[in-house]
């Protein structure tokens, strides 16, 4: 089951990957920001009715636990508890825009001016920042595999810069300026994209019905897409009345010259492709992993730190192969070897990083009702078992780290104050695992 | 209705490996975890009724050699995300 999770997390990010072969041939008729809003416009659409969708099957030829529309369109006017505590409408704004609206203008622009491969290394930057953060906020260890991963990283950078700039038509002081700002925008996004918890609500929702999980994903990136594309509109009014004539200048009074043959521009191949291989079927992919993840090993997100390196390798590789970009092929091996060391890399760091343990807490006399819940809200927690015995709770725990660990432990748990004894266990080896 | 417990042991010294391939035998049980702690194992027992339990445990699981003490929990909910 989890191979298949697996599976699916590659094939996205190799669907992901053959974006930039796609749309390279749209550049010269299409402007990039009609690309961009057919792309996540219809994609949010076809998303929503398929969450919809799925909520009426699940209600109409399953005996699971009924998902009414109003519970599944709850969760956007509560609160995001792990993004500031500000609405979910806000943070899907938030991340629509900058996460996704703007990081893909500018790696478009960045794809125009410059070329593939060169603009691909804003994955690979945006990966080193990530760690960087990660470091810094604590969440992660920066062992010798992971700066040895980051080492490599910074060395296949080094070589597509090198090979680039003998080519003076797609080495421009721009394309670099697009490139930094795609790589921001990409590094944001991946940080802000899992600051998102289940309320309690919720948590009763998915332990009635676990399906409920993919609806609300398929309505979170729906939203983002619709929120992104909401604040986009003004963004680029903006743009386009400011006095400086820039790329995006261009690009916007083309997207208006663009709108009288919209219907025309969304029948063809490229944007099909993009909205249907490239946005829905990689997403949907995602999600029914993330769904059906099986929380025994590594975790969805550590594989999914593992495999994101494949889009930059498939972007590269694809480019070659199709003819949008040249590489010299001595160079072109060099770099996919790197990248694909990378991934041995990142998955030893995970491997030796995680932390795997029960903890078995005692709680004080009436305090058992609500602490379940409470306790399996925090992140890390992936299961909670109510007991009668010498304890009162057994807890799963799945950390990244062992900092992670001891903030989930220490800083979190213990000081809730329905506890009163705390024994940590940790798990050395799965034996068995039988459903 | 199912009824699901966890037994919770402390293995002799040595007697790890064998305890541990005596629990992957017993169908009943249907997780089983090397821990580090006050306890040496975890496993996850399954049955339909409390004489299928007490069956399990009397039968198949006391009488492995190896196991100093086990502590039994009962299940009363589970919630997972």
């Amino acid at each position: 089951m989890q191979n298949k999770n697996i599976f699916y997390i590659i094939i996205a990010n190799i669907l992901w990957s053959l974006i930039p072969v796609i749309v390279f041939g749209l550049f010269n008729e299409i402007s990039i920001i009609t690309i961009i809003f057919l792309r996540f416009f219809v994609s949010g659409i076809i998303l929503m009715i398929i969450a919809v969708l799925i909520a009426y099957i699940n209600n109409k030829y399953s005996s699971n636990q009924p998902l009414r529309l109003k519970d599944l369109f709850k969760f956007i006017y509560s609160t995001n508890e792990s993004f500031f505590k500000l609405r979910y409408l806000y943070y899907f704004a938030i991340l629509g825009f900058f996460g996704i609206i703007l990081q893909l203008i500018f790696f478009f622009l960045a794809l125009k001016i410059s070329s593939i491969s060169l603009t691909m290394i804003g994955f690979q930057i945006a990966i080193i920042f990530v760690a960087i953060y990660e470091h810094g906020a604590q969440s992660e260890k920066l062992d010798k595999f992971k700066g040895l991963y980051i080492i490599i990283l910074v060395f296949s950078i080094g070589i597509i810069i090198l090979v680039k700039s003998q080519e003076s038509a797609q080495f421009s002081l721009v394309g670099f300026f697009y490139i930094i700002i795609f790589t921001l925008c990409l590094t944001f996004f991946q940080i802000t994209i899992d600051k998102d918890s289940y309320s309690k609500d919720e948590i009763q929702l998915i332990n009635k019905n676990e399906l409920y999980k993919v609806p609300r994903l398929l309505i979170k990136i729906s939203f983002t897409f619709f929120m992104g594309i909401i604040l986009m509109i003004p963004f680029i009014f903006i743009i386009y009345l400011i006095p400086v004539h820039t790329d995006l200048t261009s690009e916007i009074g083309q997207f208006y010259s663009d709108f009288s043959n919209i219907s025309q521009i969304l029948l063809r191949w490229e944007i099909l492709f993009l909205i249907f291989g490239s946005t829905i079927f990689p997403y949907l992919l995602i999600f029914i992993a993330y769904a059906k993840w099986s929380p025994y090993n590594l975790t969805y997100r550590q594989w999914n730190c593992i495999l994101t390196i494949i889009e930059p390798i498939g972007g590269i590789f694809f480019g070659v192969l199709f003819g949008v970009d040249s590489f010299p092929i001595e160079f072109l091996v060099i770099v996919l070897f790197l990248l694909i060391i990378t991934i041995l890399l990142r998955y030893i760091h995970e491997s030796t990083n995680k932390v795997n343990a029960y903890l078995l807490l005692s709680k004080k006399t009436g305090a058992l009702k609500g602490l379940s819940l409470k306790i399996l809200k925090f992140s890390g927690v992936f299961s909670i078992q109510s007991l009668i015995g010498t304890h009162d709770i057994l807890v799963y725990i799945r950390t990244n780290s062992f900092r992670e660990f001891r903030y989930l432990v220490d800083d979190k748990i213990r000081k809730l104050k329905e506890i009163e004894n705390i024994k940590i266990l940790f798990i050395n080896k799965i034996i068995k695992i039988t459903s | 209705m199912t009824i699901k417990a966890i037994i919770f042991c402390q293995v002799y010294h040595n007697a790890m490996v064998k305890v541990l391939e005596e629990f992957k035998k017993i169908p009943e049980i249907k997780k089983v975890f090397s821990l580090t702690g006050d306890y040496d194992v975890l496993a996850e027992i399954e049955v339909e009724t409390s004489d299928e339990l007490y069956e399990a445990f009397a039968k198949k699981i006391d009488p492995i050699e190896g196991i100093v003490k086990t502590n039994t929990h009962v299940i009363m909910k589970s919630w997972e995300k």
